[in-house]
């Protein structure tokens, strides 16, 4: 993906407003600067590779005929907005699926994939593959509100204001939710270090 | 006849468990806020990106729209 270099200097508004007006290069550039934000959210949450790209792929369709048909608020930021829809997206898919989410999925493996290796020892290899392991496994058994509002403040760089606007709790539930995930995520972490 | 006043300070209770509360929410924040500084480097090695082919869809889908 090779959005144009003049592209980057416009605020997201702006490009919405350009894609309306028919520039499709500007959909490259959104998609440039927000893919790992929306889809890394979705893939700790659902736990699997095909259903997140699925997830993903179905929240930009959303996004496109939203913006087409003219239903974009533009006072809303864009970001917190295509995070509704993937949040709504994902919760859809729970329901469908009826189960509670699995703790580990099948491409774990996938995560090391995309490291940068530079001369390391296999026994380091092991360690840091380990760590990132382990840190991921403890996210997956953190309650889900908790590891909803820790995933969207990190990997979706929404501000507490937008969590509570897009989890339909207050700034002061959202901000304690944090807390207790990142308590918990320290107990598990001791537990862990003492184990 | 010298008259010595004494008086002890009145303690407002409420005032106190406020402050112990904020105190203690403030001490939490700091601790987790800290621990979140030491985490972020291997929370960001989690991130993931989508495939190629699944942005290549969603451009063909807005374009053919």
């Amino acid at each position: 993906m090779n959005a144009p270099m003049k592209l980057q200097l416009n605020s997201d508004q702006d490009l919405v407003k350009l894609y309306l007006n028919g520039d499709e290069s500007v959909l490259e550039e959104l998609l440039r600067r927000h893919k790992s934000k929306i889809y890394t959210s979705i893939y700790l949450l659902v736990k699997d590779q095909q259903q997140a790209e699925d997830i993903f792929q179905d929240t930009f369709i959303r996004v496109i005929n939203t913006l087409r048909s003219g239903n974009y608020n533009e006072e809303g930021k864009f970001l917190p907005w295509v995070m509704r829809i993937s949040h709504n997206l994902v919760i859809d898919h729970f329901r469908r699926a009826k189960r509670a989410p699995a703790t580990i999925s099948s491409d774990d493996n996938d995560v090391f994939s995309m490291l940068q290796i530079h001369e390391e020892s296999a026994e380091d290899r092991i360690l840091r593959e380990q760590t990132y392991l382990d840190l991921r496994v403890m996210i997956q058994h953190l309650p889900d509100e908790q590891k909803e509002v820790l995933i969207m403040r990190h990997y979706a760089d929404l501000s507490f204001k937008e969590i509570a606007d897009l989890t339909d709790v207050s700034i002061n539930t959202a901000l304690g939710r944090m807390r207790y995930a990142l308590s918990n995520l320290r107990k598990m972490m001791k537990v862990k270090e003492v184990s | 006849m010298l008259m010595i006043t004494i008086s002890t300070p009145s303690i407002n209770a409420n005032h106190l468990q406020k402050s112990m509360e904020n105190l203690t929410s403030e001490l939490f924040e700091e601790y987790d806020a800290a621990f979140y500084e030491s985490v972020k480097t291997e929370l960001d090695a989690l991130v993931k990106n989508p495939k190629d082919e699944t942005i290549a869809r969603i451009l063909a889908y807005s374009k053919a729209k």
